[in-house]
């Protein structure tokens, strides 16, 4: 298993990687679907406004701009991992990550956001129903590597 | 000018510079951008005080300009400070306090 002690061993470590898209992920949390319920207002283990829904909120409707948060560089990845391990308390923070040439279900895609280029959101590129999102994310996470806080894990 | 993502994130971001007393940051929020490299090292301090104060109110259950789920909202005005500073000539301020 791959482990990180420090800031500077992550720092190694993302650097090895070439191009990524990564989620810092509190220990027991899922890298792409929020199941514990203090996120707002969910479906599915998706919260409601990382994505455009319909009306119903049966369905995804495409946008280029909405979409599950990931750091796409060193420098957006180390000041969101500093945000993450503030709501921790105390926990470790993992990072989960895939490499900018893995495969994903078709229906979905990594876009840059307009406002920040380190920044990319795993936007829906079809309607496609919340089962069918929060199942593509979960296949999403299955193939994820991850890398563990060991400083706190240990 | 700051783009936020939800037009909500500008009344949570208000909310905690009036809470931590921080005029400018204020200042800023109201204008829609900084003026100054002292405007930015503000809004960038100001930022992780800001975390702080979140991390506590989500702690204790409470609801800030309408949002329970503060964690989310914390993550929705990271990209929208962070993406502003960094993009408008205040890289080094946002670093500075990163």
């Amino acid at each position: 298993m791959e482990q990180f002690k420090t800031m500077e061993d992550l720092r190694e470590y993302v650097k090895g990687l070439g191009k990524f898209y990564a989620r810092p992920t509190i220990s027991g949390e899922h890298p792409t679907l929020y199941l514990d319920h203090s996120q707002g207002h969910m479906v599915q283990g998706i919260r409601v406004k990382d994505y455009l829904f319909s009306p119903c909120k049966q369905w995804v409707i495409p946008h280029d701009q909405m979409g599950l948060s990931f750091s796409a560089h060193w420098q957006h990845l180390k000041d969101k991992y500093r945000m993450k391990t503030k709501h921790a308390d105390g926990k470790a923070v993992n990072v989960y990550w895939v490499l900018e040439a893995a495969d994903i279900p078709a229906g979905l895609a990594f876009i840059q956001d307009k406002r920040e280029k380190q920044h990319y959101l795993l936007t829906v590129t079809e309607q496609m129903t919340v089962y069918a999102l929060a199942k593509k994310l979960a296949w999403v996470a299955d193939r994820m590597s991850k890398i563990t806080d060991a400083g706190k894990a240990l | 000018m700051i783009k936020y993502k939800f037009e909500e994130e500008k009344d949570f971001i208000l909310h905690y510079a009036r809470e931590l007393d921080r005029p400018i940051v204020v200042k800023v929020i109201e204008a829609g951008q900084a003026v100054s490299s002292e405007e930015a090292n503000a809004l960038a301090q100001f930022f992780w005080d800001m975390v702080d104060e979140i991390v506590k109110d989500k702690k204790n259950g409470k609801v800030v300009a309408g949002q329970s789920d503060l964690e989310a909202w914390n993550e929705y005005v990271f990209e929208s400070i962070r993406s502003y500073l960094r993009n408008n000539g205040y890289e080094q301020e946002w670093e500075n306090h990163a």
